[in-house]
């Protein structure tokens, strides 16, 4: 058995064969990341250097720069604790994800109800599943670690699931990821027992599928809103998380129920943790100033970008060798998982070890109150992101 | 290295040593009996006293950092640390990890414990203790509300295989104590029960909290494990529930038990608000029961934030919060947390009260040795406070100064401005270095005798007890000089200490089996071990003894 860090579900006891393999059948994500056999050797401009070549020039970049920018940041906590120190060194802005902000911005602006998954695995009797991006963003083993009752302290468990074409389920209800707000809307409606208005006529046809929702729901004694995938643009995400947040508050004054947001990956959670503890901040941070300053909206890597708001990204991922940085005009250092294909627009390639394959580590499950130690599964002679921050902090003039 | 500390007045209460004048000598890292010294650092006119501890304060985990995730808005304002070599920080109830280290250093402080660790959320409450420097560490972790538990007492398992299982969450979290919130109650509010007294039954385990509390106070015991259980009682904050806590008292019949944050448990129904001080016969069982020892929870006015395991309360005090947002969760079938923004208002009958009877508690507990200086950081306010509440403490005219300030009903329902008694200088060092230590069982700390750790404040005399115990002349953590006049120098790891208990694999067959079923993994994948120091402190663990 293994922890797997490729989605916010933490899995602690994935099992393993013994080349540090997982069957399809156990999960489709983790048996694609920890395949992965890529190697790759450090490059400038898209030519191969040595090691010290390579952290030499990436350190300069970042003494040299007036503002520069540490994004992606899907790392382990040891990897935000590095970029944390560089970025605290050299005045600069992180910024993980949108997912992570919509999750912050809700607990900022009113709080929640939260629970973690296995209070829900256990104690749900309810679980209603939001997945605007429907079926493919649901985490495979969801049903392993959070819906399936087989050893719950319950006796019956309901699972309601709205999103786009979730047609396969018995209790589905289909809408796009625009319905998402209305159809929300439209089931709190009728749970108050009141009068659909006529702009939501449409989305609640012939209300039979509501009133399944409704029946269901009242019926519970410890109802879980699983929050899983975007979808959504995030204004609307922000909005949604939020109508779900204030209907869990109401349910609480008569009974149990929890939110579980569950759609962030790339130790999302573990950044916001980390940023959080170090600077008093969720991620979209800045050291830049004379105070540590937190911007949720503008902090934003994409935008910073566009606008030429900074000088010098550093972007990291050390589990997704696909996922490259935005497009950019700004010099760019890449800490990324082995294989990860950087072109000659890439000023520093640096190729990392990966947490739970190629490396050790830990990472916060998306609940954010667990985390699973991840065990190195086959050896790799590249460091890990920590060591490259190491090294890059004792590299710089 | 070598220094002498020559000429300063001590206060030792661990080796009788009150006010006499003498040196202290540290080398490598601890203090020795010789006085031959490579540097002499002259501190006549100075008080020595071994390096303070806190006994009780929220310093790491889940929920202090959800609170901090909360309220963005407590932490802007000028960064702490930027004209320093070291690192950055924020915040003044919820300040962040470095700070912490920092601030409790420089007001000569070198050692505090973390009293609510969800075993869940050790490993991460592990990870940010790596970023806290200066101090030695420890955490309780948190019993009485999972499952599990309850499980075992409700089908009347032997003592035995509790005993065990609180062997394992000890060893698996890492975790220096026991702690219990609300014993049972968590649970109930997760089966919708909203308040459960002493001998109510979780209606679903058909168990009391009685029963937990039992269980546990006789496991810690059995187990000897050196700190007694650190119970945080039923009925936190709702007026009248002084009787469930002299009931608590009454319950474990002669067995060491720690209550934390009394002050909070100390409350009447009398008077035409219903509220009022019942610190009176509160300290009167103290006195009376040599095995309690307590800690006060004192508040002080001022903005703060409310983090705890209860739940329960938390979910009741949700319309008092303010700024007006607040954050509940339940936790792995473990337990839960609530954080609730608060703020204590000096003109507000019950807050005023609830200032009045921490002091009433302070000065009527007679034993300084069973009495504990602490604010349930940052519940009744931040720890920063700590050399004001000496002064009130030490300085009756102080006191009494404040009191004009002050709900002028909440003063006549209280017997403070009656209390004549002013804490000495011994008796400050007894209740925040040489008891802190005895009850933690840490022996080499909390003390100025030879082999001890040579964590030592040294503080200019100064009428201004506030003033003198806000600045230190010199701060040594590990022998190593890490504040002057104030302000952090230098940065030196401590430990984290926890107490260790080998697991007998045959003993770990059904915990192994509850984990696998409802937890996710095998009990071992849930075993926190050095992986969790991954920052640049260099910190450990280390075994008490």
């Amino acid at each position: 058995m293994t922890g797997c860090p490729f989605c916010s579900l933490g899995c602690s006891g994935l099992p393993v064969d013994d080349e540090g393999s997982v069957a399809d059948s156990v999960c489709s994500w983790a048996a694609r990341g920890f395949s992965h056999h890529g190697t790759s050797e450090p490059r400038i401009k898209g030519k191969v250097v040595s090691w010290d070549e390579a952290v030499t020039h990436a350190a300069q970049l970042l003494a040299h720069s007036h503002a520069p920018l540490f994004a992606g940041l899907a790392t382990d906590v040891a990897g935000i604790k590095g970029i944390t120190a560089l970025a605290e060194l050299t005045g600069g802005i992180m910024d993980h994800s949108e997912g992570v902000m919509v999750n912050a911005r809700v607990l900022q602006s009113r709080g929640y109800y939260g629970g973690t998954i296995h209070e829900c695995r256990n104690r749900a009797d309810v679980i209603v599943v939001i997945a605007p991006n429907g079926s493919d963003a649901i985490p495979p083993r969801l049903n392993e670690m959070c819906l399936n009752s087989a050893h719950s302290f319950v006796s019956k468990r309901d699972i309601l699931l709205l999103g786009e074409g979730l047609v396969d389920y018995s209790h589905a209800w289909s809408v796009t990821s625009e319905q998402l707000l209305d159809a929300l809307t439209v089931w709190r409606m009728h749970y108050e027992d009141q009068s659909i208005v006529p702009r939501l006529a449409s989305v609640f046809g012939d209300g039979k599928i509501v009133g399944e929702f409704t029946r269901v729901l009242k019926d519970s004694s410890y109802a879980t809103f699983i929050w899983v995938g975007g979808g959504m643009s995030p204004m609307d995400g922000e909005m949604a998380f939020e109508f779900v947040a204030s209907w869990v508050d109401h349910l609480n004054l008569t009974q149990r129920a929890i939110c579980l947001p569950l759609g962030v990956i790339g130790n999302g959670v573990g950044a916001v943790q980390v940023t959080t503890w170090q600077s008093g901040y969720p991620v979209r941070v800045s050291y830049g100033g004379r105070s540590i300053r937190h911007e949720p909206h503008l902090y934003n890597a994409e935008s910073l970008l566009a606008d030429g708001a900074v000088d010098v990204l550093m972007w990291v991922d050390e589990w997704d060798e696909t996922y490259l940085p935005p497009k950019n005009n700004v010099a760019s250092i890449v800490v990324g998982r082995e294989g990860m294909e950087c072109d000659a627009t890439t000023d520093v390639y640096l190729p990392c070890a990966t947490s739970g394959v190629t490396g050790s580590g830990i990472v916060v499950r998306g609940d954010g109150a667990s985390s699973v130690y991840l065990k190195e599964m086959r050896s790799s002679s590249v460091p890990s992101v920590a060591q490259i921050c190491r090294q890059l902090r004792e590299a710089m003039p | 290295m070598r220094i002498k500390l020559k000429g300063g007045t001590i206060y030792d209460p661990a080796h009788q040593r009150n006010g006499e004048v003498g040196d202290v000598v540290m080398a490598d890292g601890v203090i020795v009996d010789e006085s031959v010294c490579d540097e002499e650092i002259d501190v006549t006119d100075h008080i020595i006293m071994a390096g303070g501890i806190d006994i009780h304060s929220h310093i790491a985990g889940g929920k202090l950092n959800i609170a901090r995730m909360l309220l963005p808005e407590l932490h802007s304002g000028d960064c702490h640390d930027r004209d320093t070599a070291f690192r950055l920080g924020s915040g003044e109830a919820t300040m962040t990890s470095f700070a912490t280290g920092y601030r409790y250093a420089e007001m000569g402080f070198t050692a505090a414990f973390e009293p609510a660790m969800i075993p869940a959320n050790a490993r991460q409450t592990h990870c940010e203790l790596d970023d806290v420097p200066l101090l030695d560490k420890g955490c309780y972790a948190v019993m009485g509300n999972d499952d599990f538990l309850l499980q075992l007492i409700s089908r009347k398992a032997s003592q035995q295989e509790i005993n065990n299982y609180v062997a394992f969450i000890l060893e698996s979290s890492k975790a220096l104590a026991i702690k219990v919130v609300n014993p049972g109650g968590i649970n109930a509010f997760k089966f919708n029960q909203r308040s459960l007294d002493l001998d109510e039954k979780n209606h679903h385990y058909d168990i009391t909290p009685r029963d937990v509390l039992l269980t546990l106070t006789r496991a810690v015991h059995e187990l000897g494990v050196p700190h007694p259980l650190h119970l945080h009682g039923c009925n936190l904050g709702i007026p009248g529930n002084v009787q469930s806590t002299l009931k608590t008292i009454d319950a474990v019949s002669g067995l060491p038990l720690h209550l934390t944050h009394v002050q909070f448990h100390s409350y009447g129904d009398e008077g035409d608000r219903n509220f009022s001080s019942a610190a009176a016969p509160i300290a009167e069982a103290v006195n009376a029961n040599k095995n309690i020892t307590i800690d006060v929870g004192q508040i002080m006015f001022g903005q703060t934030v409310t983090i705890s395991a209860d739940i329960m309360h938390q979910h009741g005090a949700r319309g008092l919060a303010s700024p007006k947002k607040s954050f509940c969760m339940d936790i792995e079938c473990q337990g839960g947390c609530g954080a609730v923004p608060f703020r204590y208002r000096d003109r507000h009958f019950v807050n005023a009260l609830q200032w009045l009877i921490g002091l009433e508690l302070f000065l009527l507990v007679e034993d300084p040795w069973r009495v504990f200086l602490t604010t349930d950081h940052p519940n009744g306010a931040p720890f920063t406070c700590y050399p004001h509440l000496m002064r009130l403490l030490m300085d009756r005219s102080f006191r009494a100064d404040v009191m004009e300030t002050l709900s002028p009903a909440a003063v006549k329902a209280s017997i403070l401005p009656s209390l004549e008694r002013e804490y000495s200088l011994y008796e400050i060092a007894i209740m925040t270095r040489a008891a802190p230590a005895r009850i933690l069982g840490l022996s080499h700390l909390g003390h100025l005798g030879a082999t001890a750790q040579a964590d030592v404040a040294v503080y200019r005399k100064e009428s201004d007890c506030e003033q003198m115990f806000a600045s230190p002349r010199y701060v040594f953590k590990k022998g190593q000089l890490v504040v002057r006049d104030g302000t952090v120098v230098d940065s030196v790891a401590g430990s984290t200490h926890y107490a260790s208990f080998a697991l007998e694999r045959q003993d770990m067959k059904d915990i192994d089996a509850y984990y696998r079923n409802h937890l996710g993994s095998s009990y071992e994948e849930a075993m926190v071990g050095d992986e969790v120091f991954c920052g640049f402190e260099g910190s450990g663990f280390a075994k008490a003894s």
